[in-house]
């Protein structure tokens, strides 16, 4: 019971990582650009496409077809972000949330049309490879998902913090008319802002293509869960948002481990009005300011 | 002339807030902006930073028209605003704030000799470097605010209301800094709610009403103009 519990709660950070990578690109183009990306699942999605693509097409390695997944679906986002969401910055949220909802059933169902329905695998050549420790049992990939997702989430933080791109990122979230009175140049901070997002959503794809499977609305769901996930941690706390990420990522194990399997997508949820109900400031409490 | 402005008009939807308003700022000058609360100050010059369009009208920088540029355009041609309300970024340091007013600098070296320029204006701010902007005082933030604008290395400064929510021992200051400014060369638009200050240290004076420009002069012209007095200085 207890290997249960505690290989379950293994598999709920790895899933957390995931989520981890989902939630801090949609909080990152939420803070910065103030629009709501309901598409965000279909980067996630066709990013695991690209690297099913590059692998099975091209016969790339794992990591090189997550880097190539990566640099496609950032272009894609800054043309996005191009197109389709510059035009609606600075207007009601309502429009970012009905044009992206838009862009999301049209990108899911190209994707449908294109790339077919049947499930498959990205083949990553180290689900084969195993460890056993205390009694748990994990593959090198699963390993390998979660030191990569830290790697990337540490990356992220760190070009945040330090690098003048990212300092201008946190200005034009803070204040973007100052942003703009200090010669900042905000649209190509946005186009940045959806690159990042694009390649993060990609990466977590590409993974979950390797561990799970890859499908057109594989998308759906999980641009749901990072949404819970942003509002759980608080908007714009990359610190609150990875805590709450590795939380739904357990609700979500635990539930199905335990309770029911059919229900594990209806876990995090549960613990989101749970949350609004104990704690309507947010588990951090932190609010953007 | 610097700033050339030619009947420009902004409006906010239906609103009009500036009604064919003409400005001239020669080189070297402190020009400022008196009104009432709405007349169209900060409006004026947020359609000079190309933050807000004007509807109409032209805009000429130092030979360049600039009334359709982005705002990040207007500030690396020289062109900076301490916009009215401090706007620093509360969650970034005081550092990194002056460090982001020089976004638009390339070159460590001019950026560290700005730095320490505007530190030396506001020593305060060296105290603070490594704290959050938004733990600052009032008066703080109001000066790194002016320090933050000062970091691009503007030909043209624009001031909006830098005087609020100073001690008035620090207005002095200020008002010294200002003239400081200006003797190294930087051209200032003011704008204060404390007209009788703004007065005296410009050398031109545009009265704004409902966004027209009604009467314009040598400050100390309008010092002694009956209707001022009356009206904005309230003597
Ligand atoms: N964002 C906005 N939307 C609509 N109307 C606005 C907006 N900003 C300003 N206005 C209007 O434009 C007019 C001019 O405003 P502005 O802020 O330029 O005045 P001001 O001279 O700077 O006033 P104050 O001395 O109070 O700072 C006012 O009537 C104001 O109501
Ligand atoms: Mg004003």
């Amino acid at each position: 019971m207890f290997t249960v519990f505690l290989q379950q709660s293994l598999n709920g950070v790895i899933l957390g990582c995931i989520y981890a990578l989902t939630a801090l690109g949609l909080s990152l183009v939420f803070g910065i650009l103030e629009v709501a990306n309901f598409a965000h699942g279909e980067l996630y999605m066709l990013g695991a496409f690209m690297a099913l693509f590059s692998t099975k097409l091209l016969g790339a390695p794992f990591f090189l077809a997550l880097l190539i997944s990566m640099v496609i679906m950032a272009i894609f986002g800054a043309i996005i972000e191009r197109g389709v969401f510059r035009p609606i910055v600075g207007k009601p949220m309502i429009n970012s949330m009905l044009l992206s909802f838009g862009l999301s059933t049209a990108l899911a169902n190209l994707a449908l049309f294109f790339f077919k329905a049947d499930p498959r695998k990205i083949d990553s050549g180290l689900a084969e490879i195993r460890f056993r420790f205390f009694g748990l049992h994990v593959t090198a990939e699963r390993l390998v998902v979660l030191v990569l997702s830290v790697i990337l989430v540490a990356l992220l933080a760190w070009f945040i913090q330090y690098t003048k791109t990212g300092k201008a990122m946190r200005a034009i979230s803070q204040d973007r008319v100052a942003a703009q009175l200090a010669g900042i140049n905000i649209r190509r901070i946005y186009s940045v802002t959806f690159a990042i997002s694009g390649a993060l959503a990609a990466a977590a794809g590409t993974m979950v293509g390797a561990i799970f499977f890859v499908s057109p609305e594989m998308g759906f769901s999980v641009v749901l869960k990072s949404f819970v996930v942003i509002i759980l941690g608080g908007f714009g706390s990359i610190r609150g948002v990875i805590f709450a990420a590795i939380i739904i990522g357990l609700a979500e194990s635990l539930g199905g481990g335990f309770i029911n399997y059919s229900y594990k997508d209806a876990y995090p949820f549960l613990l989101l009005v749970l949350l609004f109900m104990l704690r309507p400031q947010g588990l951090i409490g932190g609010k953007r300011s | 002339m610097l700033l050339e402005v030619r009947d420009l008009t902004t409006n906010y939807g239906r609103v009009k807030a500036l009604d064919r308003v003409s400005v001239d700022v020669p080189e070297g000058s402190i020009v400022t902006l008196i009104g009432a609360n709405g007349a169209g100050k900060s409006t004026f010059m947020m359609s000079i930073s190309g933050v807000i369009r004007p509807s109409s009208g032209t805009i000429t920088f130092s030979g360049h028209r600039i009334e359709n540029l982005p705002s990040d355009r207007i500030v690396s041609l020289g062109i900076s605003q301490c916009p009215e309300g401090r706007r620093v970024w509360p969650q970034m340091t005081v550092l990194e704030n002056l460090e982001m007013g020089a976004f638009s600098v390339s070159g460590k070296e001019v950026v560290q000799e700005r730095l320490e320029s505007v530190l030396g204006y506001f020593p305060i701010l060296r105290e603070r470097k490594q704290q959050l902007a938004g733990s600052l005082s009032g008066g703080e933030q109001q000066m790194l605010a002016i320090g933050r604008a000062l970091m691009s290395g503007p030909k043209l400064l624009m001031l909006d209301e830098p005087s609020l929510g100073l001690a008035p021992i620090i207005v002095e200051k200020l008002v010294s800094i200002i003239r400081e400014i200006r003797e190294h060369g930087t051209t200032i638009i003011l704008v204060e709610q404390n007209a009788f200050m703004a007065l005296q240290i410009a050398d031109t004076a545009y009265v704004l009403e409902t966004g027209r420009v009604v009467m314009s002069g040598k400050g100390s012209e309008l010092l002694q103009n009956d209707l001022v007095r009356k009206s904005y200085l309230g003597i």
